[in-house]
C-alpha cells in the first residue's frame, strides 16, 4: 500500500537522556532519532540489548522525558493532554504477566482505558469487551476470570486487547514476542497481522529479532548504541543493506531453506565488546573496512536508495550506489 | 549401554480434585559423549523430566507413578537418599534457566564455586587452583579476579558462565542444561552455545540441553527429543528432525518458526492452546485437538511406538519422508 504523503506520527532528532542524580553521570540511550510513522504501516526498530528501542519508545508516549521533535498528526506530542495522547497511542508490553494487575479481571483490565478515556458506562463496557476479546481470539465466557487462569499467549492477547480497546491510532509494542513460545508466537504473529488489516492501525514493532521484524515491519530501522545506522523499507533492507552492521545482522539469521526445511546452526553477531568511543561511530572497533575518521568523528545519514538512508562514511551516495547495483546484477548474469 | 535410561516414567500432581498427570510413559536415552536436546512448549514436561530424575520435584502431592530412571546400573527412583546424593551434584549436575536466581546473591562466586566442589583430600589453596582453572576454561579472561564478586557485579553472560563452571567442577558424566540460553541475549546465546559444544568436545561430557528454540537445540545437538503434553511424540538424530520429521507436531513446530526473507508473508501457526491433559486424558494423543490429520482411533487411544530408519515416533498418520 502506498503510504499517504502526511505521517501520523514523525520523529526528528529525539535524543534521551538519562542522568543520574547522584553522580551527575549521564547515559546517552538515543540521539538524533528519526522517523517517520504512515497510516497503515509497520516501523520494525531492530537492535540489541541498549541500543535504545525501548527509550525511543517509551519517549513518544511520554513515559521518559527526551529532547527533540515527537509530531502526532503535524502537532508537537506535549501539546496534547496524557489523556488525549492515549487514545491515540497505545502501548504493549514485553511480559503480559507484569503487565496485567493480577487482581483485575480481564473485563476490569480492558474496561479501565474506555471508562477513563472514553466514559463509557458498564453496559457500553460489556458490549465492547465482548467485542474485543473476539477479535484477539479469547472466549467471551472467561471474561471475568484472572490473569493467572490464563496462559502466556492468552495473557498477551489480552494485554493486546487492551491496547486495541480505545481504538488508537498508533500501537508501540515493545518486544510483544519475546517471552512466548515458538508456536504461540507464531499465532500472536498471526494475529497482529489480522488487526492491523481489520482495524487499519501502525504500529511501531521493537524486536531483537530479525525474523519477527521480517514478518511484522513494512519499514525497518536499525539501531546500534542508540543511534540510527540505517534505514529502509523491508525488502529494500534485505537485499541491499549498506552498513556493515546491518550485512553482519542479516547475515546471522537462521538460513531456513524451507524446500527441505532444515534449520541451519544459527549464528549470531557478537557484539558484547562494542564499544562508544567518544565522539566516533559506535560500530567502529568491531567494522571491518573502518578509517581513521570513523573514530573521530560520527557520520552524517546519507540517502542511498528510495527511502533508504545509511549513516556510515563508507556509503556511495544514490547515483553511486544505483550504478553500483546494476553493475552487480550484470556480473551476475555472467557467472 | 546409555549413561542414563529413562523407563516408562508416569508421574502426575495431586490436585485436590484428582490427579493432573505430568508425564504420561515417557521413554528416552543418552548416551556417553551424547548431546540430547530436548524441544517442546511450556507444560510439555521438558523440565519436570530432568527434576525427576535428579528428585528435586517436590515431595509433596508429587507422584511417581510408575517407571525407572536408570543410571550407571542403578535406579534412581528406588535407591535410598545416601546413594541419590552422591550422584546428584557429583556425577550428574545441572545448569539452571535464570543464572541470577540460582546464585546466591549474598556470597561471592568463590564461596558458592567452593561449595560445588566435593569433598575431596585436596587442600584450599589446591581447591581455589582448580576453581580458577575452571572459570578460565569457560571463558573468564580475568578469574583471579572476577572470584570475589558477588553476582549483580557480573553480567548476565558471566553468571551463566559462573554456573556452568559450578556445573563442571565434580567432573560429571552428564550435565543437565534447563533452558540455559533463555533469559540472555541473542548476541550471548552464540557464546554460551559454543562453550556447551566444548565442554561436549573437549571433556566427553554427556549434556541434556533443553530449549524451547530449536535454533539453539539444533546447533549443539547430536538428538533431539521432541515432548508434547508429557509425552515424546518424536525421537531422531538432530538432522532426521529437521529434515524429516514424522510427526505432525514436529512439523507444525518447525513450519512457525519465522525466518527473515521468506517469500510471502503468512506465517503458518498451530491453532488451539496447548493440552489440558485432564480433559484430554492420558488414553488419547495429546495432539489430537489441534492435529490436521485427527481420526477417531487418536482421540482413544495413543499410538504404540513407530520406527523408520533411526527415528523413533507414536503417530497413526505420520508424515511421509518425502
Amino acid at each position: 500500500m502506498l503510504p499517504p504523503t502526511e505521517p501520523i506520527l514523525k520523529i526528528s532528532g529525539l535524543d534521551v537522556v538519562y542522568k543520574s542524580r547522584l553522580k551527575g553521570l549521564k547515559t546517552v540511550a538515543a540521539e538524533g532519532v528519526s522517523f517517520n510513522v504512515y497510516k497503515n504501516e509497520t516501523v520494525g526498530l531492530i537492535g540489541e540489548s541498549g541500543a535504545g528501542k525501548s527509550s525511543i519508545a517509551n519517549a513518544i508516549i511520554g513515559l521518559v522525558e527526551g529532547e527533540g521533535d515527537v509530531l502526532l498528526h503535524g502537532k508537537e506530542i506535549n501539546a496534547y493532554s496524557p489523556l488525549d495522547r492515549y487514545k491515540k497511542i497505545q502501548y504493549i508490553f514485553q511480559d503480559p504477566t507484569s503487565s496485567l494487575d493480577p487482581r483485575y479481571s480481564v473485563f476490569k483490565s480492558i474496561s479501565e482505558p474506555l471508562i477513563n478515556l472514553l466514559e463509557y458506562d458498564r453496559t457500553q463496557c460489556d458490549a465492547r469487551v465482548r467485542e474485543l476479546l473476539d477479535a484477539v481470539g479469547i472466549p467471551t465466557i472467561k471474561m471475568h476470570n484472572l490473569p493467572h487462569e490464563f496462559s502466556g499467549g492468552q495473557k498477551q492477547r489480552i494485554a493486546i486487547a487492551r491496547a486495541l480497546a480505545v481504538n488508537p491510532e498508533i500501537i508501540l509494542a515493545d518486544e510483544p514476542l519475546s517471552s512466548l513460545d515458538i508456536s504461540v508466537q507464531a499465532q500472536i504473529i498471526h494475529l497482529f497481522q489480522d488487526l492491523q488489516k481489520k482495524f487499519s492501525l501502525s504500529f511501531v514493532f521493537i524486536s531483537h529479532d530479525l525474523n519477527v521484524i521480517w514478518y511484522l515491519s513494512d519499514y525497518i530501522v536499525v539501531l546500534l548504541g542508540g543511534a540510527i545506522v540505517e534505514k529502509a523499507p523491508k525488502k529494500e533492507l534485505f537485499q541491499h543493506p549498506v552498513h556493515p552492521y546491518t550485512k553482519e545482522l542479516l547475515s546471522t539469521v537462521i538460513a531456513n531453506d524451507k524446500e527441505n526445511s532444515t534449520v541451519k546452526k544459527q549464528a549470531f553477531f557478537d557484539s558484547s565488546d562494542i564499544q562508544n568511543p567518544e565522539g566516533g561511530c559506535h560500530f567502529y572497533t568491531k567494522c571491518n573496512i573502518a578509517q581513521k575518521e570513523c573514530m573521530n568523528s560520527k557520520p552524517q545519514s546519507k540517502k542511498v536508495g528510495p527511502d533508504h538512508w545509511v549513516t556510515c562514511y563508507s556509503a556511495k551516495t544514490q547515483e553511486n550506489c544505483l550504478t553500483q547495483r546494476r553493475e552487480d546484477a550484470k556480473a551476475q548474469r555472467k557467472s | 549401554m546409555p549413561l542414563l535410561t529413562i523407563k516408562n516414567l508416569t508421574t502426575s500432581f495431586k490436585e485436590s480434585d484428582g490427579l493432573i498427570p505430568i508425564l504420561v510413559d515417557l521413554s528416552y536415552s543418552i548416551g556417553t559423549g551424547e548431546v540430547l536436546g530436548i524441544v517442546g512448549e511450556s507444560g510439555s514436561g521438558k523440565t519436570m523430566s530432568v527434576k525427576t530424575v535428579l528428585g528435586l520435584c517436590p515431595d509433596k502431592d508429587y507422584r511417581i507413578q510408575s517407571g525407572s530412571i536408570l543410571f550407571s546400573g542403578g535406579d534412581l527412583l528406588t535407591l535410598n537418599g545416601k546413594y541419590l546424593r552422591s550422584i546428584r551434584g557429583r556425577e550428574i549436575t545441572m545448569i539452571f534457566q535464570d543464572a541470577l536466581s540460582a546464585l546466591n546473591p549474598y556470597l561471592t562466586i568463590r564461596t558458592q564455586l567452593l561449595e560445588a566442589l566435593p569433598d575431596t583430600n585436596l587442600s584450599k589453596a589446591e581447591k581455589l587452583h582448580k576453581i580458577i582453572e575452571t572459570l578460565h576454561w569457560v571463558g573468564f579472561a580475568d578469574a583471579e579476579d572476577k572470584i570475589s564478586s558477588y553476582p549483580f557485579e557480573l553480567s548476565g553472560g558471566m553468571r551463566q558462565r559462573v554456573l556452568t563452571a559450578m556445573a563442571l567442577l565434580p567432573d560429571p558424566k552428564l550435565i543437565i542444561a534447563d533452558e540455559p540460553t533463555s533469559s540472555i541475549d541473542a548476541t550471548l546465546s552464540k557464546q554460551i552455545l559454543s562453550l556447551f559444544k566444548k565442554i561436549n568436545v573437549e571433556k566427553n561430557i554427556s549434556i541434556i540441553f533443553i530449549s524451547h528454540n530449536f535454533g539453539h537445540v539444533a546447533s549443539v545437538s547430536n538428538r533431539i527429543l521432541v515432548m508434547y503434553g508429557g509425552r515424546a511424540v518424536e525421537v531422531d538424530t538432530t538432522d532426521g528432525v529437521l529434515t524429516t520429521p514424522a510427526h505432525p507436531y514436529t512439523r507444525a513446530l518447525l513450519d512457525s518458526i519465522p525466518v527473515a526473507g521468506s517469500s510471502g508473508t503468512a506465517l503458518p501457526f498451530i491453532p488451539g492452546d496447548p493440552p489440558d491433559l485432564r480433559e484430554i486424558g492420558i488414553n488419547a494423543c495429546p495432539f489430537y485437538p489441534r492435529c490436521r490429520f485427527v481420526t477417531n482411533e487418536c482421540k482413544s487411544s495413543f499410538p504404540d511406538k513407530n520406527t523408520r530408519n533411526t527415528k523413533e515416533f507414536f503417530c497413526y498418520h505420520p508424515l511421509s519422508q518425502s
